[in-house]
């Protein structure tokens, strides 16, 4: 969990939050309630009417709104009484507990290494213990004390804040403003105070209002078992164990303080969990419901007779995304031709939308993406089909290699397992199914045959991980493979090691491919053509060779330049600048702000795609060479 | 769930032993053996603190076992004193309960003439194991079904009205729950019986755990959806549907194992949670367990009893924690040690 956010956008967040909103309105009522409560009742809660004795029923006759319990109390002045008791533990209770953890937490975090070692091996010791039964003997062993109560529960639930606190200090101390601080010779507490206390400030509001339920429960549970305040000082508690006993005779006494008791945790647990949505929001749900994908109808016209060999044919390939604050356009427009056995490199920056592109031609874009345009493949439309149409697609006809070897294994599963089980779902028995993956093993050139077949994927290597995702990939024969940033995340050495793998599998088996790397060489040395992608459309495509010869739209040239620098031994340069939101694109062409040759049409207009006549294209309004001026 | 994150620091970066085994069958090795004896050597210190602790803070109560409404003559008190020790010095009581624990023996209880606290305990285990493992078992098949329904239909009105309720379910605690059950069920509709516990047969149980486990299956739901709902955004599910698996493979053989994990972890603390509700439940619906010998006991100053009863306690969610971290070892091959 992330805490440290800027303060800005949070409140904005919380606000947005219906759910929220509701629960902050009822709590304020509450509170409301339980402070002017008493004064409004015509009977204190603690004077006994003996006309209203065994219960009378609620009603606005006799000024028992709601109604009294067994001798003859107004319950609506107890349970506003009561409400002040139990939210004052609340408050009080998770204020120990706050002050206790985070000092506790910080010191640990702050110390590190030993005493942080020594410091959570306690919290762990005491984290075993059956605490809610020590709580309950402290109660009945020492009475009924208000501030024991408040001591034992927040005794209690200190030690979560403590290991939430110490986390967030853990992470923080490396920060470079903590460093700076301490390089300047400031002493620790005042570092801790000054610069780690207000950024644990996120976690620590989170975890107080999460906490401040969990208190009161354990209050009301005190007083139920009647070891709570003394009588005739009441709280929700007691008065729900009150009105158990007398729930025959008058069921209300039970009815009105569980309900308002439920409705206080209730509203607490709401808003705290939008708080902790509100402050990382990586850790809030999608927003709204996730509407089904549905293709628009196929920009352009496909109506064109494809030639037998043309496997691929992309055209208008837009992803959307619909967020409350907009739409974001991953994917703007990209049109794709790939013959059989053909090989495409798309480059780009990350972000600019090209593993959108290539989960779009597998139908695995997540959950919420709108993909429209059209993908035509072996001359079927793809966009708009069902899970049955790219079940028959995935695997069989387009096979990906994922970007994560690390993550895109399963954990839990052998190698074996997983082969085996791709095997089966692509019609191999049993027997043939092994001999299967033990064949594919060997393609993709993983030596040990069977053990290998028995080993978790955490047993592998990044490099052996990425191996066994192309034979996964592979095992199927698909007619076309996406190969998404495949050696991103491997060192150097065995980048060029599976590169090389890749190239060679992909002339063996007369398959296409598709290359996406954010890095220029790589895709002009792996494929015959190249696109280059950038804010979601397609700036420039040739043949590789021209591609990387000739550059003809800046942006190419920006990327060739920094990888040129590279291997001249200086440090890559990158292009000056962010890549765009894709959230808030720049209008006109996109590159225009990063652009030394930009002027005032290219911020007017989208540049439109032009066709060179020499195999390439580009969309540019004033290219390098001046070619389509 | 805290407990989990601590759980992993602990056997993270373990190797798993490469058994020789088929994929589906690995046999337990040494290492889970002393794993399970080494994590038991640990909850030694912890059993230990809980003893001293609680031994010290009865003691330094106000009042005694032997307090009554009418004091007794000088010379049996003294003779109950020397019969239960507590006319020595406080270091020897203590030294001498640790002696007899040591042995196995939790002493005689000072309310119950003529019982130990063993077979108090003895008594009333198996009615509270029924009752506890019922819920158990059902928070985990219920709320485990319903977080999965949840998280498969994810932002439908089903998946928010869930969580709504589940929501309500971890807000309202078992002793709102009971007696409104009651007030409800048996009261009003009269459709089941208010307490008790072996006379009506099995309608007697519907309430009891039904409220004891209400919480839990919300927390477990919960738990669950957020669980499955990360494990299908993880990479290799997607990998797996590239592959051109079916849903239902993806889901049974790929998403259900690593999305059981969390849940498992949760079991520990759900196991706590169950125990103290059952101090509550088992005292609304009258039912002869162990949870009412705590609190009668710490009001009497029954000090074997209450020391007895936590000890229990404290063991069993030290023996669940164990449980939990073998079948975690057991379903996810990362967290074996070497």
């Amino acid at each position: 969990m992330n805490g440290i956010v800027p303060a800005t956008g949070w409140a904005g967040r919380l606000a947005a939050d219906r759910a929220a909103r509701a629960a902050a309105a009822v709590l304020c009522g509450v509170v409301l309630l339980v402070a002017i409560g008493p004064s409004l009742s015509p009977w204190p809660y603690d004077a006994v009417d003996f006309d209203g004795a065994w219960g009378a029923a609620p009603g606005l006759a006799g000024g028992h709104w709601l109604g009294t319990d067994e001798i003859g109390r107004d319950l609506f002045a107890r349970v506003c009484q009561g409400g002040r008791i139990s939210l004052l533990v609340g408050v009080a209770a998770t204020l120990v507990a706050l002050l206790v953890g985070v000092a506790y937490g910080a010191a640990a975090g702050y110390a590190g290494g030993r005493v942080d070692a020594l410091m959570m091996r306690a919290v762990d010791v005491l984290y075993a213990l059956p605490f809610m039964f020590l709580v309950v003997l402290l109660t009945v062993l020492f009475g009924r004390h208000l501030l024991l109560i408040f001591a034992a529960i927040g005794g209690v639930y200190w030690l979560d804040m403590a290991r939430i606190v110490r986390g967030q200090t853990l992470s923080l101390r490396r920060r470079e403003f903590v460093e700076a601080a301490r390089v300047a010779g400031a002493p620790p507490w005042r570092i801790v105070r000054r610069h780690i206390v207000p950024n644990l400030l996120g976690v620590v509001v989170v975890g107080a209002t999460l906490t401040m339920p969990q208190v009161i429960l354990v209050e009301s549970f005190l007083s139920f078992l009647g070891l709570g305040v003394a009588e005739p000082a009441t709280s929700w508690g007691a008065l729900v164990s009150e009105g158990a006993h007398a729930m025959e005779t008058a069921p209300w006494s039970l009815v009105f303080p569980a309900a308002l008791l439920a409705l206080t945790l209730l509203c607490l647990n709401v808003l705290g969990d939008a708080l902790r949505d509100a402050l990382d929001p990586g850790h809030a749900h999608a927003a709204g419901p996730v509407r089904p994908a549905t293709a628009e109808p196929a920009a352009g016209t496909a109506a064109a007779l494809e030639p037998a060999q043309e496997l691929l044919v992309v055209q208008g390939l837009r992803v959307d995304y619909p967020r409350r604050s907009g739409l974001l356009q991953a994917v703007r427009g990209v049109d794709l031709r790939l013959a059989r056995g053909g090989t495409l490199g798309i480059v780009g920056e990350s972000g600019c939308g090209k593993s959108q592109t290539a989960l779009a031609l597998l139908g695995l874009l997540p959950a919420g993406a709108r993909p429209g345009g059209s993908v035509r493949l072996q001359g079927r439309e793809l966009l708009g089909g069902g899970a049955r149409q790219w079940r028959g697609v995935r695997g069989r006809v387009v096979g990906l290699v994922p970007q994560e070897p690390m993550t895109s294994l399963n954990p839990c599963r052998t190698i074996g397992a997983q082969l085996d089980e791709v095997a089966r779902c692509h019609g191999l028995g049993g027997a043939a199914a092994r001999a299967e993956s033990l064949r594919m093993l060997d393609a993709v050139r993983i030596a040990g045959g069977a053990a290998r077949l028995r080993q978790f994927p955490h047993e592998l290597s990044g490099g052996m991980r990425q191996r066994v995702l192309i034979a996964l990939a592979l095992l199927p024969r698909p007619a076309l493979l996406v190969a998404d940033e495949p050696t991103t995340a491997l060192d150097v050495t065995v980048q060029a090691e599976i590169l090389a793998l890749l190239g060679e599998l992909q002339r063996a088996l007369g398959m296409a491919l598709i290359l996406i790397t954010h890095d220029l060489e790589i895709a002009a040395g792996a494929c015959d053509r190249v696109l280059v992608m950038y804010a979601g459309r397609a700036v420039e495509e040739g043949a590789a060779a021209a591609l990387w010869s000739a550059p003809r739209h800046p942006y190419t040239a920006g990327l060739l330049a920094c990888r040129l620098r590279a291997e001249a031994g200086a440090a890559p340069l990158p292009i000056p600048g962010q890549p765009p939101d894709a959230a808030r694109p720049p209008g006109g062409c996109a590159f225009h702000p990063r652009c030394a040759r930009a002027q005032a049409r290219c911020r007017d207009a989208v540049p439109a795609w032009r066709d060179g006549g020499d195999g390439r294209g580009i969309a540019c309004h004033d290219p390098l060479d001046g070619c389509a001026g | 769930m805290r407990r989990s994150e601590n759980r992993r620091h602990r056997i993270r970066d373990k190797r798993c032993r490469t058994g020789a085994g088929a994929a589906s069958f690995r046999p337990v090795p040494a290492s889970v053996l002393s794993l399970a004896l080494r994590r038991l050597l640990g909850a030694v210190p912890t059993l230990l603190v809980l003893v001293t602790l609680v031994f010290f803070l009865m003691r330094a109560a106000p009042g005694g076992p032997f307090d009554r409404e009418r004091t007794l003559p000088p010379q049996i008190e003294a003779r109950l004193a020397a019969e239960y020790r507590l006319d020595q010095p406080l270091w020897r009581q203590y030294l001498h309960y640790l002696g007899r624990l040591a042995h196995g023996d939790l002493g005689p209880s000072f309310q119950y003439e003529g019982f130990t606290v063993g077979e108090l305990i003895g008594s009333g285990a198996p009615v509270s194991a029924e009752l506890g493992g019922a819920a158990l078992l059902l928070a985990l098949l219920l709320g485990g079904g319903l977080g999965c329904a949840a998280a498969l239909a994810r932002g439908s009105a089903v998946d928010r009205a869930l969580m709504l309720v589940s929501m309500l379910g971890i807000s309202v605690p078992n002793y709102v729950t009971a007696p409104l059950a009651i007030l409800l069920f048996a009261v009003l509709l009269n459709w089941l019986p208010a307490g008790g516990w072996s006379a009506h047969g099995m309608a007697d149980a519907v309430l009891p755990v039904l409220a004891l486990a209400l919480p839990q299956i919300a927390a477990i739901a919960r738990l669950t959806r957020a669980s499955l709902l990360e494990v299908l955004g993880a990479g290799f599910i997607r990998a797996a549907r590239a592959h051109g698996l079916g849903e239902a493979r993806v889901l049974l053989g790929h998403a259900f194992k690593p999305a059981a994990l969390p849940v498992l972890s949760y079991l520990g603390p759900a196991a706590a949670g169950i125990l103290t509700g059952s101090v509550v439940v088992e005292q609304t619906f009258g039912i002869p367990g162990i949870g009412r010998y705590f609190v009668q006991g710490a009001l009497n100053r029954d000090y074997t009893l209450v020391l007895g009863v936590v000890l229990f306690y404290g063991t069993l969610i030290v023996l669940f924690n164990l449980l939990v971290d073998l079948l975690y070892g057991w379903l996810d091959p990362r967290a074996l040690p070497a």
